[in-house]
């Protein structure tokens, strides 16, 4: 969102300068910048709630996974996107993985869904044009024009600025060795994985960038799948001994990796001596958030078909498994699921950090609430998610208030991994397609499935996997870019949420130059409720969301008092912030009222 | 039932001709609806056979003009659990549906197609399914228990409950109800309830251990951390049993040999391995060409002892597939539990060859050369071993040893250091560092007082000889040669009864090396890492 700051501080760049970009300029803002956004009167717009927009603002992308008919594992697990303000103008831009031909010697003409005629290889990374098209979003493809040439084979992308120089900088994953593309801050990147020391070359999925030790700097941990590779690739049957794709189970878990940012530009692997090395699963997703509420953040890895972990942060450098004990591991069963996206957000307002997981049909996706201690319970069933998600194969996810009602929904998108029996005997050509699903979070600890009511976008059936949550068009409600193994990706466009309460929030630690990592929010509503939030990049499936915190306030339109929990322990007390309005929060801002939490 | 290759997946003209013959058998009578029919491509041969056997006779007696309704309902039903067997769920939901239309007093066709309902997550015609068992057979257990498992799924806790108590001592569902009730008191909360069933469960079928992992979450709500502790260290994936005997007989019909298996992985899960082995054979009679059985079937018979056997099975393996990483890592194996140490080292060298990243196998190999003593390429295959999962300490463990042999203590003692760094718990590797830092040739390359540390630490924790033997050595190290000295003579005293000679002149040499005021020479005795 472009949330510009209007203090006698502010330097007053141009509209697609480095507006809002957190930097230097920001910290001394006297109070939270304010600014009030165009378009938001009138009457609440009618549903559908999302709307289809990618090929009508210019995101024209179309996965490619290079199937041959050899079944190769990494075909089937697909790539992910991520919103990230690459060229610092306050707007949302969207980068998406991509893949490539699999198996040596083979050709795009072996290709049984080949790309679209014309298709530039590799990643894309699209600018966002806000304005420039008469319904406010529009993209333009300015990958050349940055510099990134990542044409491997794309799994997920990490976003944060690891060098502290107040831009985005992308870690990708890849069934191959990772990049880091090091943002240069005039709208180019390069490639500095070997030089910092994060190259990677297992085959990994999502990452994160977080401050695991509270130095201000942002480590990296890199969620990595299993030991498949090419060479060892071997046929996999199904019970009626037809060939088809592996599951995890057929190979060996790969080790995560933990890196600690030096400062310097590089990283130190700190995966042995912080303990991370001694457990592992095969991981697809990975979140980190503070679950038991210590002051520290901790880690939480979804595994495909092994059990999770939560690290915990012991504040010493290293991490203790915990999932067991804290019943996040397996599920309430007892059994080892198929993990794949995962978020963590206080859904239920109790000030914790509560987990939902996304799993292979026939499992339910899980959510587990936080008791408040990182102790969790499986409340899946009494909160009417396990049902609906029985037949679903799913992937990315995000806890997101869609109608601002004050609530956090559930958006999952879907796509099976085995073929669906249904659509094969219908003459399917690539039959693992399945449509996404949105929950409406009614209170009380229930969710309703609202999908046949979301928009015909929701009617669309495809292989989804991975999506990335942001207010793409700054009008106040979360939109969401889906990408499709194989398929063109999506950005549903948010049309209903803003028409309810809202106040945005970015949250800056001016000092470090950068986003505040790891920050919580407490917005306190008019009729004396909390509720927390926070600013959320990583999670779902091998995608980045916006750093941004769009904060439904329902019927609240009154201005609203935000206090912001920095990872540091101090908090600051933001008074009156209006509705309707976003907001930059920076650390150690003039005039706001700082405490600090617990002495 | 066939991958998601892009090729069209099935053919749909024979089931058409299929349902034609079916409306022509019965016009207007029934609702019979079409068979589509299965793409069989690529199937195994036995597999193609079955579906193909079971579905002329379907069309056999559905163009005979004379054929019952009793008849074409039959062939419709068990044409059905076929392709059931197979996995090809859609075909036989269809067959299911015609032969409860065509028989609507059987119960077993609307059990059947309730199970496949509930299998695909569409529980409420599942629930109205088995309701339908229930009306023609009032009381039916499996059916009572099938919808209380809907009801659950439904989160209807209030339906759920009192079905499940119905069958709570039924033969054969004793077990699954009493998990079931456990399940519907954990999720009202009610631990001390969920915390009796789970009980109860664990007692009807103590193999049953992956309910120690909700009972244990139900020790924890209710504050019981040592038994919490002790049931979810105890939980496994062994689940409760379910004796359905229409799933069972279903189970009997499958071709496939590679159901069979995925009944020895599931066998072997729950540490049954005469049933694993059964289960292999099973697949491999069905088709004798699966090299996943037969390597599955070789690591399972030297798992038992069976070397020989499992020798032949594995060659079988490579027989028809050279590449096989599987058959050559089963076979290295086999001959060093053979002590064909030599022999081995090929079979490891062929198996990295064919996947020079996989952990387990650089492992092995590293530590078979290091046993042959040709150290600097143990060295390099632990090192890679290490590279791909940094916490594997084991073999940061023997790379230690590797880099020992080759002089380099400086790259042992980092091995070692790092080893101790993750996994400080295993005390074996604290008493390794200790070792290695209380002995030096020069003396002066020893670091006595780390080694002291870390031998009193360990003596601390572990009071055994070779601890005491390690305390000796530090002592030394340090210069503390009397207490060295008498810690020596009570290891002395105690290895006496050992009776090991070999283990007794080492301690002896260095007795006379403490006496004489100088550390260890050497960290372990000869031959004895």
């Amino acid at each position: 969102m472009r949330c510009r700051p209007t203090t006698p501080t502010d330097s007053a760049p141009p509209a697609h300068g480095r507006v809002g970009a957190p930097g230097p300029s920001l910290a001394g803002l006297a109070l939270a910048a304010l600014v009030p956004l165009a378009a938001l009167s009138g009457p609440p717009p009618a549903v559908p709630v999302f709307t289809e927009v990618a090929a009508a603002s210019g995101l024209d992308f179309v996965h490619f996974n290079g199937m041959s008919g050899e079944l190769y594992f990494p075909e089937n697990v697909g790539g992910g996107a991520a919103l990230v303000d690459y060229d610092g103008d306050g707007d949302l831009d969207v980068y998406l993985r991509q893949g490539t031909m699999l198996g040596d010697g083979k050709t795009i003409a072996d290709a049984l869904f080949p790309p679209p005629p014309g298709a530039p290889p590799g990643d894309r990374l699209f600018r966002n044009e806000l304005g420039a098209a008469s319904d406010g979003l529009a993209f333009v493809d300015v990958t050349a024009a940055s510099g990134i040439r990542a044409v491997s084979y794309g799994m997920g992308v990490a976003v944060g600025d690891y060098d502290g120089d107040g831009d985005s900088d992308l870690y990708l994953t890849n069934f191959g060795r990772n990049q880091l593309w090091r943002n240069n801050g005039d709208g180019t990147f390069e490639e500095r994985a070997a030089a910092a020391g994060v190259e990677v070359d297992l085959w990994s999925v999502s990452a994160t960038f977080f401050d695991y030790d509270l130095d201000g700097r942002l480590d990296l941990f890199v969620a990595n799948y299993v030991d498949f590779s090419l060479a060892n690739h071997t046929p996999c049957f199904t019970a009626s001994s037809a060939r088809d794709y592996c599951g995890p189970r057929s190979y060996n878990p790969q080790p995560d990796r933990l890196f600690r940012n030096r400062g310097d530009g590089t990283f130190e692997d700190v995966t042995a001596v912080s303990g991370i090395a001694g457990e592992f699963g095969g991981a697809l997703g990975v979140i980190a958030a503070d679950f038991n509420v210590d002051g520290r953040p901790d880690l939480y890895v979804a595994n495909d078909q092994l059990p999770n972990q939560l690290w915990i942060n012991q504040g010493d450098g290293r991490f203790r498994n915990e999932a067991v004990l804290a019943g996040v591991a397996v599920n309430m069963d007892g059994d080892p699921e198929a993990s794949m996206g995962v978020d963590a957000a206080d859904f239920d307002g109790d000030g914790d950090e509560d987990l939902f997981l996304t799993h292979l049909a026939r499992q339910t996706n899980t959510l587990y609430v936080n008791e408040g201690d990182g102790w969790f319970s499986d409340k899946t069933l009494a909160t009417g998610l396990a049902a609906p998600s029985f037949a679903y194969t799913a992937f990315g996810t995000a806890w997101i208030d869609y109608d601002n009602d004050a609530r956090l929904d559930l958006l999952i998108v879907n796509g099976a991994v085995q073929t669906i029996e249904a659509l094969a005997l219908a003459g399917d050509p690539y039959p693992l397609h399945q449509p996404n699903q949105l929950f409406r979070n009614v209170g009380g600890g229930r969710f309703e499935e609202v999908t046949a009511s979301a928009g015909e976008v929701f009617a669309l059936s495809e292989v989804s996997r991975g999506a990335a949550f942001g207010d793409l068009d700054e009008d106040g409600d979360v939109d969401v870019v889906v990408t499709n193994n194989n398929g063109p990706a999506r950005l549903l466009r948010n049309d209903a949420g803003s028409a309810a309460g809202w106040v945005g929030l970015r949250l800056l630690d001016a000092a470090a130059g950068r986003d505040a990592v790891g920050a919580r929010a407490e917005v306190r509503l008019p009729d004396g409720r909390s509720i927390w939030r926070r600013p959320r990049v990583d999670g779902s499936y091998a995608s980045a969301n916006g750093p941004w915190v769009v904060v439904g306030l329902g019927a609240a339109t009154g201005p609203v008092d935000v206090r912001t929990l920095w990872p540091d322990g101090a908090a600051t007390l933001w008074r009156g912030l209006p509705a309707r309005r976003c907001a930059i929060l920076s650390k150690g801002a003039r005039g706001a009222a700082d405490a600090r939490v617990g002495g | 039932m066939r991958p998601a290759s892009g090729r069209p997946a099935a053919r749909i003209s024979a089931g058409l001709a299929l349902a034609l013959l079916a409306a022509v058998a019965a016009p207007g009578a029934r609702a019979i609806e079409p068979i589509p029919e299965a793409d069989l491509t690529g199937l195994e041969p036995a597999v193609v056979e079955r579906l193909t056997a079971a579905r002329r006779a379907l069309v056999q007696v559905l163009a005979s003009p004379g054929a019952a309704e009793v008849e074409r309902g039959r062939l419709y039903g068990e044409t059905g659990k076929v392709f059931h067997a197979h996995h090809a769920f859609g075909i036989a939901e269809a067959c299911y549906r015609n032969a409860a239309e065509l028989l609507p007093e059987e119960r077993e066709w609307p059990y059947l197609l309730g199970f496949l309902y509930q299998d695909s997550g569409r529980f409420e015609a599942a629930r109205e399914a088995y309701g339908r068992v229930l009306a023609l057979a009032p009381g039916d257990r499996f059916a009572t228990f099938r919808l209380a498992q809907v009801d659950l799924a439904l989160g209807d806790l209030d339906r759920a409950e009192p079905r499940a108590r119905e069958v709570a001592d039924a033969e054969g569902l004793a077990a699954a109800a009493r998990e079931l009730l456990g399940r519907v008191a954990a999720a009202r909360e009610d631990w001390a309830a969920a915390v009796r069933h789970y009980e109860a469960v664990l007692a009807l079928e103590p193999a049953a251990d992956r309910v120690r992992v909700p009972l244990g979450l139900a020790y924890r709500n209710l504050g019981e951390l040592e038994r919490a502790r002790e049931a979810l260290a105890a939980a496994g994936e062994t689940k409760v049993t379910v004796s359905d005997p229409i799933l069972r007989e279903i189970g009997s019909l499958t071709a496939s040999s590679e159901m069979y298996l995925t009944t020895a992985a599931q066998a072997l899960k729950a540490e049954r391995y005469d049933l694993a082995e059964e289960a292999y054979r099973g697949a491999l009679a069905l088709n004798p060409e699966n090299v996943r059985a037969h390597v599955n079937l070789a690591e399972l018979l030297a798992r038992r002892g069976a070397l020989g056997e499992a020798e032949a099975s594995a060659r079988r393996a490579l027989e028809l597939d050279p590449e096989s990483f599987f058959a050559w890592f089963n076979l290295a194996s086999i001959a060093e539990a053979a002590g064909r140490h030599a022999e081995a080292l090929g079979f490891w060298e062929k198996a990295v060859e064919r996947d020079p990243e996989h952990v387990r196998a650089n492992f092995r190999f590293g530590g078979a050369l290091l046993r042959a003593g040709d150290y600097a390429r143990a060295a390099e295959r632990l090192r890679a071993a290490v590279e791909r999962a940094p916490g594997f300490v084991q073999a940061r463990y023997l790379e230690a040893l590797a880099q020992l042999a080759l002089g380099d203590r400086a790259a042992a003692r980092t091995a070692l250091e790092e080893a101790v760094e993750i996994a400080p718990e295993r005390l074996e590797l604290t008493g390794s560092l200790a070792r290695l830092l209380a002995t030096g040739e020069p003396p002066s390359a020893a670091d006595g007082e780390r080694a002291l540390a870390l031998a009193r630490a360990l003596h601390e924790r572990r009071r055994g000889a070779d601890d005491l033997e390690t305390l000796a050595m530090a002592l030394a190290a340090a210069g503390r040669f009397e207490e060295a000295v008498t810690a020596q003579l009570a290891v002395i005293e105690a290895a006496r009864e050992l009776g090991d000679e070999a283990l007794l002149r080492h301690l002896r040499h260095n007795l006379e090396r403490y006496r004489g005021g100088l550390p260890s020479d050497r960290p372990w005795r000869e031959g004895g890492i």
